[in-house]
């Protein structure tokens, strides 16, 4: 049995064109696998 | 593949040929990468796009760089009608990769036409509204809101799920399902719509299991051919063949009574009174309502307009009527000025014949009532034949005048002893000031004049009680006046003392 007040918690507010910047923002500061990598052999190398 | 170090073409091996670093890690972190591309391509094109997304995401993970599985990843958002996420994705694809990129086509189409843009944004502004009416649970408003939106951006899943999930609160499984199928036919694998829908199967299956159990109720029904059995003696013991017809009974009957016949007439005209009364008649009325709220409108309008127009038509009559005054004006000023010059005219011709029969003093006393004489204007005023002639008999008259009225004060002088009399002497030697006196002895002139003064506010103040004052008032400014004259025309020291002596004596007395 679907419980609605669980389900709408489930939904978020859709990002508005105005909140474009911000996305993009938030989006691009991760941190990939190949960084952690690079970042891992430069410490094998200086060690 | 390139060196993460030198940048330059990675072969098989575990180190790059330029620079030597060891990249076999990196390498095979970069497969996984596209690995998970590959994956989430092969979902795409099946339309499980909600894998396809998860499965891109991934392989940003491993490699934020991975222009190809971003590109995908935005056109999956987009496609999701997720508008915002996707311009996200292609602009951080654009970033990595400046030139021959997919997300600059997908960019240029969706910048080129702004209404477009727009209209997203519109659908996604609404849908945030839907959802807050949801939470609020006013879910008519987001019923309609969200119909609004979908039918703007029907690729949009949530909108659909949000839509299916208040349909399903309303308990009105059927119409939730319509939604569901939608974004499944979007996104076929999506996980929360599987659940919706598997709800919704579950209250269908359920339904259908109480229709079923209904439907098999009819147990009485048997009972009801029980009852007709006596009456077509089919034998409810015999069974029945496959061929048998069974004809359930539906309990209508042929009315054959007259009198039934006319009270259902009675009653269809009843009804039809009534429904005539309750259904037409509001609308008429309606109708007529509008009708004269409209007339009644236009009349308002009308009248606004007619009262502008009188506004506009009384500001014009008071603006003619101020108009009309100022002419007013300038004619009066204009009538005025006229009979000053006729009668300035009538004084200089009276002057030239009283000239002309050596009436020195009728002819002084008209010209010094010519309005503009002794005054700057004279010039401009009149005619150049009336100057000449004011000029020709002006200093003679006034000169003769002088004398006389001189020799006349001086014969009255002595005899003069009530007011009136010596009013006339008075006034006669103001005259000689007013003239010329500089041709008579007006030292003698003045002594005479503040004698007549004193003389007539002494005979005044016995006969005249109630204006002895204004007598007095008058002697003082009638020899301040002489004062005047002769100090102004340079008349002689010691008469100009007399005169002073002679005022002060008078304000004394």
């Amino acid at each position: 049995m679907i419980n609605f007040d669980e389900e709408i918690k489930r939904f978020q507010p859709s990002l508005e064109v105005d909140d474009t910047e911000d996305a993009i923002y938030n989006t691009n500061t991760t941190t990939d696998i190949t960084d952690v990598v690079l970042e891992l052999l430069k410490e094998v190398r200086d060690n | 593949m390139r060196c993460y170090r030198c940048d330059s073409v990675l072969t098989d091996n575990g180190f790059c040929n330029s620079c030597g670093a060891n990249v076999v890690v990196y390498k095979r972190v970069l497969k996984l990468s596209n690995t998970y591309y590959n994956m989430g391509l092969a979902k795409a094109q099946i339309r499980d796009l909600s894998g396809a997304a998860d499965l891109l995401r991934r392989s940003i993970k491993f490699n934020k760089k991975n222009t190809d599985a971003r590109n995908l990843l935005g056109l999956v958002y987009f496609e999701m009608g997720e508008a915002v996420q996707a311009m996200a994705e292609w602009v951080i694809s654009k970033n990595y990769q400046s030139d021959n990129n997919l997300a600059d086509r997908y960019m240029k189409m969706l910048q080129s036409n702004p209404n477009r843009l727009d209209t997203i944004n519109q659908t996604i502004k609404k849908f945030n509204v839907a959802l807050g009416y949801a939470r609020d649970e006013n879910d008519d408003l987001a019923i309609i809101q969200l119909k609004k939106v979908l039918n703007l951006n029907p690729n949009l899943i949530k909108g659909h799920q949000l839509l299916a999930l208040i349909y399903m609160k309303r308990g009105d499984y059927d119409k939730a399902k319509k939604p569901i199928m939608k974004s499944l036919k979007i996104d076929n694998s999506n996980i929360l719509s599987k659940r919706y829908l598997k709800e919704i199967e579950h209250h269908s299956d359920r339904k259908a299991a109480n229709k079923d159990t209904q439907s098999k109720k009819p147990v009485e029904y048997t009972d009801t051919r029980k009852r007709f059995k006596p009456e077509f003696d089919t034998g409810a013991n015999e069974t029945l063949s496959g061929y048998d017809v069974i004809i359930p009974n539906n309990g209508y009957k042929e009315s054959n009574s007259g009198t039934l016949t006319v009270l259902n007439v009675i009653i269809g005209i009843v009804i039809g009174v009534a429904a005539t009364f309750f259904l037409l008649t509001p609308a008429r009325i309606s109708t007529l309502n509008a009708i004269h709220k409209s007339e009644v409108l236009d009349l308002n309008s009308e009248i606004a307009r007619l009262n502008s127009e009188i506004s506009d038509l009384e500001t014009k009559v008071t603006a003619a009527n101020d108009n009309s005054a100022a002419l007013q004006g300038q004619i009066d000023n204009a009538n005025s000025e006229k009979d000053i010059m006729i009668a300035d005219y009538e004084k200089l011709i009276t002057a030239y014949i009283a000239f002309q029969s050596k009436s020195y003093i009728e002819c002084a006393d008209n010209l010094s009532g010519i309005s503009a004489i002794n005054t700057p204007d004279f010039d401009a005023k009149y005619s150049e034949s009336f100057k000449n002639i004011c000029n020709m008999i002006k200093d003679e008259s006034y000169t003769e005048a002088a004398k006389a009225a001189y020799t006349e004060a001086i014969s009255l002088y002595d005899s003069a002893e009530n007011v009136e009399s010596l009013n006339t002497v008075a006034g006669k030697l103001e005259r000689c000031f007013v003239y010329n006196f500089q041709e008579i002895d007006y030292k003698d002139a003045i002594e005479k004049l503040r004698d007549a003064y004193t003389k007539r506010y002494q005979a005044a103040q016995t006969e005249e009680p109630d204006r002895a004052q204004e007598y007095k008032e008058m002697a003082t400014a009638g020899m301040q006046s002489v004062l005047d004259r002769i100090s102004t025309a340079g008349g002689s020291s010691s008469a100009v003392k007399t005169a002073q002596d002679s005022l002060a004596a008078l304000q004394a007395m």
